[in-house]
């Protein structure tokens, strides 16, 4: 209860939330890692920080020596100064301070930390340890990097084109996945109203996010490998289209199709198709390089069949639906997509924390 | 021992969501020590007890592992929220309830007559956690949508595979977007636990898949003038990295934080196709490079780090079933119950909560309200 009234006072809650700002307002949290941290680690940490400064949280993220390294690494923007937009997203709306003449953090009054494994653990705030393989795996301490993670999780396994050579999530999913996780097991170390300390282990966090790789030996046939290519990406005339579909749609796609030779018994059932893919596909792809990929979505939604358009992220800055619902957010790095929900039909906090910039070292 | 009790023990959640996104979400909260109530109808079952193909037994429906590792640690009750009698009683217990999670096509709770208003004129601080393709607003939000139909719309695909050739989707196995939003949405939902402490008020959460994976895309967004493209294995923020083949077939991923831009690529692919796996991996790690052989379902299973992952766990009965993404020193959550049969607490949940009797109950299971058998 303690510190739960803290943060209450600090927000000036009143009973039917009055002047609060984010659901999170008055709650305070810290990120600090070593200089040293790995990149995904530090990614994480920022990730988690982020949502919770979108929520309204007061964050603090206290820099090494030097400056956080996100700030050096790219994308960058384009205008005259060139910052990273990677720290930028992340950043928006935290402060932050050097480490040097820190001699306590829980000086600062966190009600949370989220820290790497080489800082020490604060006595009173609840603590969220990032590392890339948690505690307890003796037999893991060589170096790792967000690729390998994917490799080691099976994620890699199942991203390729048939046969081929797998392909990684692209920007820094393995960070983020596991950012995702940290934030939860924040928040909800703040609802037990009592310390705690959690561990996030970047290869657990995406390893539960690819849980059907450990349950797939106990499945029945097809098989994972031979599914490969049945949801792929097929050529539009203006890019491409993300054919998705289910054993219920197949019916609709030979009509959207409309090729008689789809109704042969070789692609009557899902096994069936994709013992025959090569075929199925050679059949498939001229229908589809013959139309605009906007005109294919309008045509496959009428069917109700679930493929997409992949946009590019110049076609989402004009995407009628992210507009309608104010996801992107104009701000001075840049336009930037808001936390993605709807929080009592409004983004929480106004999107004012997105719209922020963080200061840097010298400006605090 | 009370102070020692998980997060969210005294939560109760009203469990409506199905496959991956809804009923994962609502998997982390029973994780967190939440009383979930996984709500089916015997007109319609989760679609994840159908996923799979296997030889449909007398309890097909019970057998799914795909169902099974995403719903243990909950509770199952079977409840026709089509009939007047079901959704009044469904309406009862959301009285008593915390959460609500539902993921259903948007326009299903509506006509259920179980939209938002009609939630929260039965319980004004509940909190509802709506999670769907798109949002539940805009002129997409009834669009048909699986996770990597949202990787290709959100801007993800378009970023993922060859410099050269097309983009690649995570496919059925993965299914990225629906994963993620588990975390995202059950982090939401905590958020909003902490919020409701704070000022007493239920709270409507509007959760959109597409969103959050573009948002996890979120620094390609800001680099405006120099639109992304794909890079294939490569990664700007690391100074060299591939997947190459070894001579045994196996692919090896090594990446390096320092080495030089200049490192010769086709030279290591040679000496990398040259070498069975385990001898390159060895290489490379006296090398300096951070690397591993690319695993499958198998492989991770043998892997002697598997035993010690959080991701995974055991059922009392010894069953292999889904674990955590993070884990508590003081506290460490645990599957406690394994994954309940269709309906196999319908009697318990409506006589604790609601105090059902037995003559009751059975006229409800005459009438098809309750059930433990899909029917139709």
């Amino acid at each position: 209860m303690h510190l739960d009234s803290q943060r209450q006072a600090r927000a000036g809650g009143t009973a039917n939330g009055t002047g609060v700002r984010g659901p999170l307002e008055g709650t305070r949290i810290i990120e600090a890692a070593d200089a040293a941290a790995p990149l995904h680690v530090r990614l994480a940490i920022a990730m988690a920080g982020k949502i919770a400064c979108e929520l309204g949280a007061e964050v603090t993220v206290v820099e090494p020596s030097g400056g956080d390294p996100i700030r050096r690494l790219p994308p960058f923007q384009q205008g005259l100064d060139k910052r990273s937009a990677l720290f930028e997203f992340l950043n928006g709306g935290k402060r932050a301070i050097p480490a040097h003449g820190l001699s306590n953090r829980d000086d600062l009054g966190a009600d949370a930390v989220l820290i790497d494994e080489s800082v020490r653990l604060p006595d009173h705030a609840s603590a969220v340890v990032v590392s890339t393989f948690g505690p307890h795996q003796p037999d893991l301490r060589e170096p790792a990097s967000e690729l390998t993670i994917m490799a080691m999780s099976g994620v890699l396994h199942l991203i390729s084109q048939q046969a081929g050579e797998p392909f990684r999530l692209p920007g820094h999913q393995p960070s983020y996945a596991a950012g995702l996780a940290a934030f939860l097991a924040m928040t909800a170390g703040l609802l037990a109203q009592r310390r705690t300390v959690a561990d996030v282990s970047v290869l657990d966090a995406l390893l539960w996010v690819n849980w059907k790789i450990a349950c797939g030996p106990l499945l029945a046939p097809p098989a994972r490998d031979r599914s490969i290519g049945e949801w792929q990406a097929v050529a539009a005339s203006d890019g491409y289209v993300a054919l998705v579909y289910m054993d219920r749609d197949w019916p609709a796609l030979i009509d959207l199709v409309g090729d008689v030779r789809l109704r042969e018994p070789r692609f009557a059932t899902r096994q069936a198709r994709l013992e025959n893919l090569d075929a199925l596909m050679d059949l498939l792809r001229p229908w589809f390089a013959a139309r605009r990929k906007a005109d294919i979505y309008r045509e496959a939604q009428s069917r109700h069949i679930p493929l997409g358009p992949v946009w590019t992220i110049s076609d989402l800055l004009r995407d009628a639906q992210y507009i309608e619902r104010d996801f992107l957010a104009a701000t001075p790095a840049g336009i930037m997509p808001r936390l993605p929900v709807m929080w009592n039909g409004r983004r929480p906090n106004n999107g004012e924390s997105t719209r922020q910039r963080i200061g840097s070292v010298l400006d605090d | 021992m009370t102070d020692l009790a998980l997060p969210l023990k005294n939560i109760r959640v009203l469990d409506l969501g199905i496959i991956t996104a809804g009923a994962a979400t609502s998997a982390l909260l029973a994780d967190l020590g939440a009383d979930v109530i996984k709500v089916e109808a015997p007109n319609y079952i989760d679609p994840f007890r159908v996923w799979v193909d296997f030889e449909k037994k007398d309890d097909w429906w019970n057998s799914s592992p795909y169902f099974n590792f995403t719903n243990r640690n909950k509770r199952s009750l079977c409840l026709d929220l089509k009939q007047t009698a079901g959704r009044d009683i469904f309406l009862r217990l959301v009285a008593l309830s915390d959460v609500l999670v539902e993921n259903f096509r948007r326009g299903v709770m509506d006509r259920l007559g179980l939209g938002v208003d009609a939630l929260r004129a039965a319980n004004p601080k509940l909190i509802v956690a709506a999670i769907s393709s798109q949002g539940e607003t805009g002129p997409e939000r009834d669009v048909s949508s699986f996770g990597s139909t949202l990787e290709a719309t959100s801007g993800m695909a378009h970023l993922a595979g060859p410099v050269d050739g097309p983009p690649v989707l995570t496919g059925r196995d993965l299914n990225y977007p629906d994963q993620v939003v588990a975390l995202f949405a059950a982090g939401m939902i905590a958020a909003a636990l902490l919020s409701r402490r704070r000022t007493g008020a239920g709270v409507h959460l509007d959760i959109s898949q597409r969103e959050l994976t573009s948002f996890l895309l979120g620094e390609q967004f800001l680099s405006d003038g120099a639109m992304p493209s794909r890079e294939g294995n490569a990664d700007r923020c690391t100074a060299f990295q591939m997947i190459a083949r070894a001579a045994d077939g196996t692919w090896i991923a090594l990446s390096s934080a320092t080495a030089d831009r200049s490192v010769d690529e086709r030279a290591l692919r040679r000496t990398i196709a040259e070498l069975p796996a385990d001898q390159a991996l060895a290489r490379l790690k006296a090398d300096g490079f951070a690397c591993s052989a690319v695993l499958d379902g198998e492989d991770i299973r043998r892997a002697p780090w598997f035993a010690h992952s959080n991701a995974f766990a055991s059922t009392s009965d010894g069953q292999s079933t889904k674990g955590f993404p993070f884990q508590f020193r003081e506290t460490p959550m645990r599957v406690l119950r394994p994954t309940p049969a269709l309906g196999q607490d319908t009697a318990s949940v409506l006589g604790e909560l609601l105090n059902l009797s037995e003559s009751e109950l059975a006229s409800l299971a005459s009438d098809g309200v309750i059930g433990d058998r899909p029917v139709g």
